[in-house]
């Protein structure tokens, strides 16, 4: 079967400054797939290129998303194609509230599933009246940001840092959701701490270092290893070398 | 002191210091029609029929065509031409003239020489008016100047909220609209004024508006206007006398084509422990000009004062000002003010898009995220009228 993602040689720019340095990275429909990596190794990055954020300027190398060359692709063209992220620091917007998000999306992807997901994730009526990510806590982002992207329904989902400022209380609960959406479906996972992989269980773990995929392969060793030895073992490690 | 004719026939060579100055001999100041509006006076939230409110005016070029109050209200108020009020109560002696001097400006003194029309809208003592009052001043024939007195008497521990629509018929493409209006708020009354104007590009608007408020008294005043204008100028005045009132100055302005707008309010806090707001959001467009006045100055004590000037341009060809002001003549009150003119925020409108909107569409609400109109707080009645407004005017010009 085709893969959703292919990404070959991808190297992209912002504001003339390298972020990404020829990645490579597969991901097979029905899959979840965790990135991990240190601060600034082009995580963040490589998530709002592959969504096609027109701050990421692409040099050279290839996205395929569903069989199709979306390299140039603007954006919203990506978004309607099914691809959706999960912001790791949404911007606030004044007077947009999430509940006017919802309803859109809502009338879009005519979801009924909204109200579900509202529940679900427990985010309060309070919430969905206030502008969004306006004075919103670190859990609150993250439940918002979930709830619109899970009522997007995309084919992939590229979560970036969906556990960074969550309680432990928050984390399973959204971890939970998140799961239960996940069956099935394929997804990037990109995770500095790894709490979120507990409840996601990727199939395979790509480790960025540098701007560049330095080695992927089973998520749970993966993790041990870089538990016990740290992130600069991964730039040490021979299998990096020859990535 | 009454002021002299030869006074009034003085002023009226007098511009006013803000706004494009207007040659009144270039529009006719008789005539005029009696003829009913059309449906389009619901565009300025006026309900044709007078359903669902507790008493409404119109007046169309220069004739009252209707002053009447619905029978479960008629102990609560009263609602007459200005020209009968006056006839009828000599005691308005008192209030007439008394918030907004004839002498201002040329056009000041024009209505006070050949005004015609306005309305009086007096809330009796005690009297809580729960359904909103409506009254609707309309310019039907072409290049007339319509120049109208209205005063607004709540009297003590009243209540009620006001909405005003003025409007041009639509092919009525020239004219100029002068609308002297003095408040006076008793002692605990309570007043929400909303005024939400629908002009057309080659007319001209100069509001004169003189607010007298006393001790526990609250006047919420909103401004609406979405749509061209050819020029508006207008520096409502507010006096808090006493202690404990609450006042607030909303403006929701969209310049476009080449509007001039020139819009703001004073408010001058006397006595003791105000509190004063006055909050502006503008949106320019095309080639239109807006300044954004907004003074609060205080004397006493324990005052509070806020001022908030927010612009917001779509077009380089715009221009917005944002004038805030600030004169406290006591120590112990606390004025404050912010203001930020920029352009929408590029990325808030990617962040939009990535939930699947166009970049229009994106735009589009943030703009009108921009414009909330739950900054008025207005009742939810009327914020609902509000808001359809809006949608109207965002959907017809964008």
């Amino acid at each position: 079967m085709e893969p959703i993602l292919e990404v070959r040689g991808l190297r992209a720019v912002v504001d003339g400054r390298t972020v990404l340095r020829g990645v490579d990275l597969t991901i097979p429909e029905g899959e979840v797939h965790a990135l991990l990596g240190p601060n600034a190794s082009g995580k963040s990055s490589l998530a709002q290129a592959l969504l096609g954020m027109p701050t990421f300027q692409v040099v050279s190398g290839t996205i395929r998303f569903k069989g199709r060359d979306i390299t140039s692709l603007p954006l919203e063209e990506r978004v309607r194609m099914g691809m959706a992220l999960m912001f790791q620091n949404p911007p606030a917007v004044r007077g947009v509230k999430l509940g006017d998000i919802l309803r859109i999306l809502s009338e879009r992807t005519g979801s009924t599933t909204i109200a579900r997901l509202t529940s679900q994730l427990q985010v309060s009526e309070e919430l969905l009246h206030r502008d969004l990510n306006y004075g919103f806590s670190g859990g609150e982002k993250k439940k918002a940001e979930a709830l619109q992207v899970l009522a997007m329904n995309p084919d992939l989902l590229i979560l970036d840092e969906p556990d960074s400022g969550v309680d432990v209380e928050n984390l399973e609960l959204m971890g939970r959701e998140l799961s239960r959406f996940l069956e099935g479906k394929s997804a990037l996972v990109i995770t500095h701490t790894s709490h979120i992989l507990k409840y996601l269980k990727p199939k395979q773990a790509h480790v960025m270092i540098e701007g560049r995929i330095a080695c992927h392969g089973d998520p749970e060793k993966i993790l041990e290893t870089i538990l016990a030895k740290g992130y600069e073992w991964c730039k040490k490690c021979p299998s990096a070398m020859t990535s | 002191m009454p002021v002299r004719d030869d006074e009034l026939r003085e002023a009226l060579r007098k511009p006013c210091p803000y706004g494009p100055d207007l040659d009144l001999s270039s529009y006719l100041t008789e005539g005029g029609s009696p003829e009913s509006p059309g449906p389009e006076v619901s565009a300025v939230g006026i309900a044709p029929g007078g359903e669902g409110r507790a008493g409404s005016f119109l007046q169309v070029d220069h004739s009252a065509l209707y002053a009447q109050i619905q029978k479960m209200y008629e102990d609560s108020l009263e609602i007459l031409s200005f020209e009968e009020a006056v006839r009828r109560y000599d005691w308005l002696e008192e209030y007439v003239w008394k918030a907004v001097s004839p002498t201002a400006d040329k056009y000041t003194a024009f209505t006070a020489l050949r005004g015609k029309g306005g309305y009086f809208i007096r809330v009796l003592e005690g009297k809580e008016v729960v359904l909103p009052l409506q009254a609707c001043l309309y310019l039907r024939t072409r290049n007339l100047l319509q120049a109208v007195h209205n005063l607004i008497l709540m009297e003590r521990d009243s209540s009620a909220q006001l909405l005003t629509g003025c409007l041009t018929h639509p092919q009525t493409d020239r004219g100029l609209h002068v609308g002297v209006s003095e408040f006076y708020l008793k002692r605990g009354s309570r007043l929400t004024f909303t005024m939400v104007h629908h002009w057309g590009p080659k007319v001209d608007v100069r509001p004169r508006t003189g607010v007298v408020m006393e001790e526990g008294s609250t006047f919420v005043s909103n401004y609406v206007c979405l749509t061209p204008v050819a020029s508006l100028q207008a520096y409502p005045r507010v006096w808090m006398r006493g202690r404990k009132a609450s006042a607030a100055l909303n403006s929701i302005l969209y310049g476009r084509g080449t509007s001039q707008l020139d819009l703001g309010g004073w408010i001058e806090m006397e006595g003791s422990q105000h509190r004063a707001e006055i909050l502006g959001r503008t949106v320019t467009a095309d080639e239109a000009r807006v300044v954004m006045r907004a003074r609060i100055s205080c004397s006493g004590r324990d005052h509070v004062g806020h001022v908030e000037c927010n612009g917001l341009m779509l077009s380089p060809q715009s221009e917005i000002s944002a004038v805030p002001e600030l004169v406290s003549r006591s120590s112990t009150s606390n004025l404050t003010h912010e203001a930020a003119v920029g352009r929408l925020n590029e990325e808030q409108v990617l962040y939009l898009m990535s939930r699947g909107l166009g970049r229009k569409e994106a735009e589009d609400l943030l703009i009108r995220g921009f414009l909330d109109v739950r900054i008025l707080k207005l009742p939810e009645f009327l914020q609902q009228q509000v808001e359809r407004i809006v949608s109207l005017a965002m959907g017809r010009g964008m």
